[in-house]
Parts: structure tokens; C-alpha cells; sequence
């Protein structure tokens, strides 16, 4: 199984929006995919929750399934993830991962014990994190063979990227996760129309160089609107075919990048 | 990083950031050592092509090659390399004797192959193509179960590269022209080439390609699906013309009789169109060849003639059996053409788009083709009732999409495609 987080410390970055198509490529790959959600705010749970919906017939939110807190308790876990058909499953978000912050170090390595006991089941898992730094974010990290760093053309979210960068050395250099991969920074929402995003696009390229990964995500609202389903599985008008072949393209990158 | 950059472009400060991001992105491996050139060789593994390499060698003039070569130290001294045959290329460009390398020692050849393959997989080093003929060469030197391995890839990835030797000439240029490096694109683009016999559609599409257009899965799947029903129903037409021929030929001594002959190809008729219904690839030859039908009908036909005497209950029965499959297939039929017309829509949009048609045009071209496929439906349904049908439907649309009222109605069902003629819902009523 190999793990892939995305993460950026930054709300609204668009992390969620490539974990839930990263795990719909997959899976129609005909990978398995385990879908984890370190997010308190629960949205990628939601997508796959709408995915068992349509394939199971319910949510779920009956059956008792291993959540994301309980990936805490590392290979002392006892519970399953939620099975959602089409050979995904979800470890769901749920309100205790507030309290991850507040966790001593040590137990940061816990949720990577926990999934490799599940890692025979699976060949994909795709982890969306809080917009955090700090614990969190490094449990996240620990867990990952690689990061994606989603980010906005945003001054504000560009400016968080030293942060974002130097705890992802911090797992590395520190060895807490010494074979941590960074996959690279991911252009999302790019307004071609608007001068700042395409200078700033120039500009994060021309510094970080191959940092800055090749398939570029545009604003698009096809994009926006797939939150149940992958985009290139809805259909909303023209800009649909460009944000579907984006987000393809931009998954095989990721795919490709891991060897998956 | 530099000043001119900052001055140009005023606003964003990266300088920091860069710094770090580089440390993130690249635990960079230090060199063990730096060797000349005359000293290093390389043995071409897979049919490469290099790439600006004056580029390369630019960047090597400014800041000197960063990331080192890997090389196999040989018996006789020399090395070998297993990564970085670019950087070798374009090292003496930039006036270089000696590169930085990481030396390993005492590999075998499967070994050396499994770096090789990594390393140039993480970097993305290779096209489509070379990729290929890499995987081809390792599976033919080293059975399948190794080249997964060393590819780290399961067995359907190796073998749809394996199955670019079995490509048509042209749809193999493609691949090897770089115009097209999706593996399955390139598999529906060989089908859709061994379809026709004109190669029309194909040709169509490849000089699109060899413009700079891409060609997406989906379209390229919707294109193959498009031309496999339409091949089916030429298939069809070519059957049903035989079965008249055959009916006349029978005489009209007893018309009604059901001849097994007739039974039997009708039955095969309704199993093949079910089969189609998923337009899958195993049916590549399945709908090809029209050719047996009349042999069978000939030979078996007058034979079959003399021992039959049914019932009427009998009789009865297969009438109404055989309208049932009829009924089956023609509502699969129908299943099939709404996929195939909406491939001809995506089609219709892509040509305007590259025609650079206004919205006016596309507009009239998009409304005339809507009303083309609907009106004939329309009069068949008949227009009372399509009134009917045509109100229910802009209801039900203001809550779902297309697809997603389509998805309902033809639910995907696991490793069995979709359901093409779903039964009635208990209770239903319009
Ligand atoms: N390329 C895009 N084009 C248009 N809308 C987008 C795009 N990417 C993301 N969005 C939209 O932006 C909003 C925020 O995206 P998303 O939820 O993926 O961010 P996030 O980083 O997961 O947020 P959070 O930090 O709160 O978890 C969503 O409404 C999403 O649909
Ligand atoms: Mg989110």
C-alpha cells in the first residue's frame, strides 16, 4: 500500500478536492483504496459516505467503523474501516481528532503503525488533513509515503508555504519519517484571467523549480461542483471536459510520480 | 531567487521559501566521487531520445551538475552507468571532464536493470515509448513476473505494453512520435484502425492528434463504442436481410412454422446484441463476420423442415418466447444508441471547437442535432404521449442531471456493466 497525504496548512486550498478525485481515479483503476480523514470538518468523509450511499445504499453512520482518532491507538486498533463499495474504504473523520493537537510526540507515530496493519488490504491511501500545522499535520506526515501540497494563487496561502515546507523538512530531517516524499506544490484554482495568479504561477516556477508540479488545476466550476463524485463524472457545462482533463492529468502525475 | 526575478515581477518573496522547499523535495544523495568521462560508458538499454541537451548543458555551465550519476563499477575498471545517461550526454557540451557520481559495485544485470527502472521512473525520465520497448525488452529477457517487478507494476500494466507490439504501423507511430502516450487511448485508437476497413475515423483523429490536439479516454472509448454499435447494426441489417431470404426460400407452404434453423440464429442475434450492450473488448471479433450465418441457414434449413410438427400450445410458446427476446434486444438496442448519440454529441462539440464556431452556430448545430434525434422519437412514441413524457422529464430535471437520472436508470452493476433494459420497479406508474 502506498500512502499519499495532502496537506497544507492553509484553509481552502483545494485538499480536499484532490483527495476525493485522487480516490475516485483510483478506483477506477481498479485499485484498492483506503480513504482517510484527518479532518474534524469531515468533507472527504462525506464524499465517500455519498459513494457507499449509491453503491451500499446507506451512510454508514449506523455500523461502528474505525475512525481517524482510533488510528491513535496504532496497532492496537480493533475496528474495520467503512467499507464503501467499489472497493474503497473510508476511515472516517470524527470530532476527537481536535484533540490531536494536544497529543504528546511520541503518539504521532501511532496512526502509521495503524495503517500498515491495514496496508495488506489496500493498494492506495489517500490521507486529507486539517488545515493545520504542528501535530496534526505531522501525524499525517509520519503516516504518508508521499505528500501533494495543494495551493491557491493566494498571497496569503503563498506566504504559508515556507511553514508548510519547513515542518515537512522537520519529518524528514528529523527522521520521523525520513522517506517522506514530496510529490511537489500543486497550482489549484488558477485564474488565467487574473494577472497575480499567472505571475505568481511564473514566479513559484521560476524559484521552486521542478517543486512546483507540471498539471496545473484552473478555476473551474465543474471542479467546484464535484464534491460526490470525481469531475470527470459530472456534467456541467463546457469548462467540464477542460477540468476533467486537468484533474486526469494532474492524478496520473501523482500516480506516475508514486509508481502506482 | 535573483534580484532581476524580484525586480521584475514585484509582490511574492520566495527566497526563503525555495530554500526549503528544495530541502523538502530532495533528500539530494551525495556523490561518492567525480570520475572523467573517457572513464565512464554507457549501454543503450531501451531506444532513447534526448532532449535538449543544450539546455541541460547550460544549466550544468551555471551551477555545475547537482544531482549525481549513478555508475557500475565493471571489472575492468571502468564504469558503467545505470542512471543519468543525459547528463552524460550533455556534460562535455557544457565543457565538463568530470561528473559527480554515486558508485555501486558487484550487481547483476537484473539488479542493475531494477535501479535503472526506478530511478528513471521516479524522475520521469522516459516517454511513453521508450517505456514500452523497455518493458517489452525486460519481459522478453526476463520473463513477465520480473518485469513487474522491476517495473513495480501489476500484470495488466505490463501487458497493455506488451500489446503495443500487436499495434497497426500507424497506431504505433503515434506512440513512438510522442503524439499520444496514454496506453489506453492507444489500445481504442487500434480498434477503432481495425474496424474499418477505410481506417476513415481513424485518420480523422490522428491527423487531429499530429495537430496538437489531444485525445481524451473518454472520447476516445465514446468514438470506439460509437463505431461498435454501428458496426453491430450493419451486422444486424446484413443477418435480418439473410433471415428473409432464408424465410422466402422456406416457401409459404407454412409461414407460421418457426423453422429451429431460424430459432437458433434469432436466439444468437439476441445473445450477440447482449453482448454488445457492454461494449466490451472481448467482442472485438464477436460482431465481425456475417460470414457463417448463411452456410448454417443453407445446410441445417432442410434438413430441420421435415421433423417439424408442434403443437399449438408448443407453437404458441415460442412465438411468445421469441418475441421476448426480440423485445429484449430491441431495448438494449436502444440503450446502446443513447450512448452513441451522446458520443456524437461530445464529437460535434469538439469539431466546432476546432472550427472556432460562434455560439450562434454552435448553438444551431447543437438545437437542429437535438431536434434530428428527437422528433422521429417523438412521432414513435407518439405526440400526445411525448408531451407527456417531454413534461415529466423537465421536472425531474430540475433536481438531478442528465447523468445522474441516467445513472439511476442504468445502474453500473459490479464487473457486469450497466444494466441495459432495466425491469419495471414494483409499483411504478407514470
Ligand atoms: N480548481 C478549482 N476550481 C474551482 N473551485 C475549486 C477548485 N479547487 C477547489 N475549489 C473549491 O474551493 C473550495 C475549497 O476547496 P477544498 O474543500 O478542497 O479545500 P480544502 O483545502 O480541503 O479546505 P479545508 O482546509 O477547509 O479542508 C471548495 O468549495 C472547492 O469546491
Ligand atoms: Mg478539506
Amino acid at each position: 500500500m502506498k500512502t499519499i497525504a495532502i496537506a497544507n496548512q492553509k484553509g481552502g486550498v483545494g485538499k480536499t478536492t484532490v483527495a476525493r478525485n485522487l480516490a475516485f481515479f483510483a478506483i477506477e483503476r481498479g485499485l484498492r483504496v483506503l480513504c482517510v480523514d484527518l479532518d474534524p470538518q469531515k468533507n472527504f468523509s462525506k464524499t465517500l459516505r455519498a459513494l457507499r450511499e449509491r453503491t451500499v445504499g446507506d451512510q454508514g453512520d449506523e455500523l461502528q467503523s474505525l475512525t481517524g482518532s482510533a488510528l491513535f491507538d496504532g496497532e492496537a486498533i480493533e475496528l474495520q474501516p467503512l467499507p464503501c463499495g467499489e472497493s474503497a474504504a473510508l476511515v472516517a473523520a470524527d470530532r476527537e481528532l481536535v484533540d490531536v493537537a494536544s497529543r504528546p510526540l511520541e503518539d504521532l507515530h501511532a496512526p502509521r503503525a495503524a495503517l500498515a496493519k491495514l496496508a495488506k488490504d489496500f493498494d492506495v491511501c489517500i490521507i486529507d488533513t486539517a488545515p493545520t500545522l504542528g501535530n496534526p499535520l505531522y501525524a499525517a506526515l509520519i503516516a504518508a509515503d508521499f505528500v501533494v501540497c495543494p495551493c491557491t494563487m493566494d498571497q496569503d496561502a503563498i506566504d504559508g508555504l515556507g511553514d508548510l515546507f519547513e515542518d515537512i523538512a522537520r519529518v524528514q530531517q528529523l527522521e520521523w519519517n525520513a522517506d517522506l516524499v514530496t510529490l511537489g506544490l500543486l497550482a489549484n484554482r488558477v485564474n488565467t484571467r487574473r494577472a497575480f495568479d499567472r505571475n505568481a504561477l511564473e514566479q513559484l516556477r521560476d524559484e521552486l523549480g521542478e517543486v512546483v508540479m507540471e498539471g496545473v488545476l484552473y478555476d473551474r466550476a465543474a471542479t467546484q461542483y464535484a464534491k460526490d463524485r470525481p469531475v470527470w463524472r459530472v456534467q456541467s457545462g463546457e469548462s467540464q471536459i477542460l477540468a476533467a482533463r486537468e484533474m486526469k492529468a494532474v492524478c496520473n502525475q501523482i500516480f506516475d510520480k508514486a509508481a502506482i | 531567487m535573483t534580484a532581476t526575478t524580484t525586480n521584475k515581477k514585484p509582490g511574492l518573496n520566495l527566497g526563503k521559501l525555495s530554500a526549503v522547499a528544495q530541502i523538502a523535495v530532495k533528500p539530494v544523495q551525495p556523490a561518492d566521487a567525480e570520475i572523467e568521462l573517457a572513464r565512464i560508458y554507457s549501454v543503450k538499454q531501451v531506444r532513447k531520445t534526448f532532449r535538449n541537451l543544450e539546455e541541460l548543458a547550460e544549466s550544468f555551465k551555471l551551477n555545475g551538475i547537482i544531482e549525481p550519476l549513478v555508475v557500475h563499477e565493471e571489472a575492468d575498471g571502468r564504469y558503467r552507468i545505470i542512471v543519468g545517461e543525459r547528463r552524460y550526454r550533455a556534460a562535455p557540451l557544457a565543457g565538463l571532464v568530470k561528473v559527480p557520481v554515486i558508485i555501486k559495485k558487484g550487481l547483476t544485470e537484473l539488479q542493475i536493470r531494477r535501479l535503472q527502472v526506478t530511478e528513471n521512473n521516479d524522475r520521469d525520465d522516459l516517454t511513453a515509448y521508450e517505456e514500452a520497448m523497455g518493458v517489452i525488452e525486460d519481459v522478453e529477457l526476463y520473463g513477465t513476473k520480473e518485469a513487474m517487478t522491476i517495473w513495480n507494476r501489476g500484470e495488466a500494466w505490463v501487458s497493455k505494453r506488451m500489446a503495443v507490439r500487436r499495434y497497426a504501423d500507424p497506431v504505433r507511430e503515434l506512440l513512438e512520435n510522442d503524439l499520444c502516450g496514454d496506453f489506453e487511448v492507444l489500445h481504442c485508437l487500434n480498434q477503432i484502425y481495425d474496424i474499418e476497413d477505410t481506417h476513415t475515423e481513424f485518420s480523422r483523429l490522428s491527423h487531429r492528434m499530429n495537430e496538437g490536439l489531444p485525445l481524451s479516454r473518454d472520447e476516445a472509448r465514446n468514438t470506439l463504442a460509437r463505431m461498435k454499435a454501428w458496426k453491430q447494426q450493419q451486422d444486424d441489417l446484413a443477418q435480418r436481410r439473410i433471415e428473409l431470404d432464408n424465410a422466402k426460400k422456406a416457401g409459404d407452404k407454412a409461414p407460421e412454422k418457426t423453422p429451429a434453423w431460424l430459432e437458433e440464429q434469432r436466439k444468437r442475434d439476441a445473445e450477440r446484441a447482449a453482448a454488445g450492450a457492454d461494449a466490451g473488448d472481448q467482442d472485438e471479433d464477436g460482431g465481425q463476420d456475417p460470414a457463417p450465418a448463411p452456410a448454417v441457414a443453407s445446410g441445417r434449413g432442410q434438413q430441420a423442415l421435415p421433423t417439424m410438427e408442434l403443437t399449438p400450445e408448443q407453437k404458441a410458446a415460442a412465438e411468445k418466447e421469441r418475441a421476448n427476446e426480440k423485445l429484449l434486444s430491441l431495448r438494449e438496442e436502444t440503450f446502446e444508441w443513447g450512448e452513441a448519440n451522446q458520443a456524437q454529441f461530445f464529437s460535434m462539440k469538439t469539431h466546432m471547437t476546432t472550427l472556432g464556431h460562434n455560439m450562434h452556430e454552435t448553438e444551431w448545430v447543437l438545437w437542429q442535432g437535438f431536434l434530428s434525434m428527437t422528433l422521429p422519437m417523438l412521432e414513435g412514441i407518439g405526440p400526445e404521449r411525448a408531451v407527456m413524457y417531454l413534461k415529466k422529464l423537465q421536472g425531474e430535471l430540475k433536481d438531478k442531471t442528465p447523468a445522474q437520472l441516467w445513472e439511476e436508470l442504468h445502474p453500473d452493476i459490479e464487473g457486469a456493466g450497466r444494466n441495459a433494459s432495466p425491469d419495471m420497479p414494483e409499483g411504478w406508474r407514470f
